[in-house]
């Protein structure tokens, strides 16, 4: 594997391991997100409810939540509202995947705070530019 | 938390991003700004869109990378089948037989490179049609320049690292285990094919001089969000970056029509391709 490294305050140091929490109650859509993750080595959790995604935010440390808007029992949507409410949650950057691509959707999205609105079907390209830009893993 | 777009701020960046970029928004398109520029907003430190528009407005560098995120990013191995039979049957033929001849080195240049695809891919081509004719140490005397005004796509394409569906878009089963080597659940482009490529993050309005000049220039699915006033200046700025018996490739879709230019149309089959007479 090629090492990544990074250049903070003019010093070289290894880039650490990033943690994504995928957040979908679709088995193929936390598949596909997770395949396209791959070729950044990141450690890769996955949840298939606001419920489930909790839980895995307690037990570990995540720098990004990709999170589908529509799910069962409670939304993406309201899961995000709940977590900004969170003190350790609010700052960690949410990229919200939506079928919808209505622009009262969008604007809702972007103006609660979450980073990204990505509509599907998205091509991996987009999710990855969105998610290296994010995380500034290019800087 | 940054404040919604008003009327007043869409019309400032707007206006800036056709008179400047030569990106065209329509009037319904507010969204977009406020959707695509919000995280920006963030990032430099603005509470408001009146705000950012004056702070892109004075820094050459932000207002490049909103272009990118006004943009879209896709992608394919040997997107368009008329442009790569173009390419295989024509030009790829054609800078060989500059080599055979004696010119020292091929410049090509991949004027949005994106991800990479289009670059690697055309190495595989040529790598192929060189070892069809016993010339495969002619490959390192080819070298290709890619750029993309987006940092993120540039990161993604110097790792040269594909996940299995973006190699399932047009990457055969042969070339993959040929050109790829497995890293977990991805692939990796071999070393060789890499080793000919530069990637680099570049703006279309910016001058091309730095880059030297190509033998062949690749602007496919680029001009399409620019307005006309900037595609007249961009095919100027490329017909001087190529060597007089350079050629250029558009998109599939995409012609000089209605653009002003000192181009010459030629064909191959449904593909278009372009030298400079």
């Amino acid at each position: 594997m090629e090492t990544g490294y990074i250049t903070i305050w003019g010093k070289d140091m290894a880039e650490e391991q990033k943690t994504v929490l995928i957040v979908d109650d679709s088995a193929m859509l936390r598949r596909i997100v997770n395949d396209a993750l791959d070729i950044l080595d990141f450690e890769v959790l996955e949840a298939e409810s606001a419920f489930e995604g909790q839980e895995q935010l307690e037990k570990h440390q995540v720098d990004l939540i990709i999170l589908d808007w529509v799910m069962p029992e409670k939304s993406g949507y309201d899961f995000f509202l709940e977590l900004k409410e969170h003190e350790a949650f609010s700052s960690i950057p949410v990229i919200m995947l939506s079928a919808e691509d209505g622009k009262d959707m969008m604007l809702k999205a972007i103006r609660a705070g979450i980073r990204h609105y990505v509509t599907k079907p998205f091509t991996h390209e987009d999710l990855l530019a969105r998610v290296v830009q994010v995380l500034k893993l290019n800087i | 938390m940054i404040e919604e777009l008003k009327p007043q701020e869409f019309v400032k960046i707007r206006d800036l991003l056709v008179s400047v970029c030569g990106i065209v928004l329509n009037d319904d398109q507010d969204y977009l700004v406020e959707t695509r520029l919000t995280e920006m907003a963030h990032e430099v430190g603005v509470n408001n869109f009146g705000q950012l528009h004056d702070v892109i407005s004075k820094d050459k560098s932000l207002l490049t990378r909103v272009v990118d995120l006004m943009t879209t990013n896709e992608t394919l191995w040997f997107r368009d089948q008329s442009c790569w039979v173009t390419l295989k049957e024509v030009i790829v033929p054609h800078l060989i037989e500059k080599l055979e001849k004696g010119q020292f080195n091929v410049k090509i240049w991949s004027a949005a490179s994106s991800t990479g695809q289009e670059s690697y891919s055309l190495l595989i081509l040529i790598k192929e049609l060189l070892a069809q004719k016993n010339q495969s140490e002619y490959f390192n005397r080819f070298s290709i320049v890619g750029t993309d005004i987006s940092n993120e796509v540039i990161f993604l394409a110097k790792r040269g690292i594909y996940d299995p569906f973006t190699i399932s878009r047009g990457m055969s089963e042969e070339r993959l285990n040929k050109y790829f080597t497995k890293e977990r659940k991805s692939y990796k482009i071999n070393e060789e094919i890499k080793s000919r490529v530069e990637f680099k993050n570049f703006n279309l309005m910016d001058s091309f001089i730095p880059l030297g000049k190509f033998d062949l220039v690749l602007c496919r699915n680029v001009a399409i969000y620019f307005s006309g006033e900037f595609k007249k200046e961009l095919f100027e700025k490329i017909s001087r970056a190529l060597v007089p018996d350079g050629f250029m490739m558009l998109g599939a879709t995409e012609s000089l029509i209605g653009i002003d230019n000192n181009f010459k149309n030629l064909s191959h089959g449904n593909g278009l391709y372009y030298n400079l007479g």
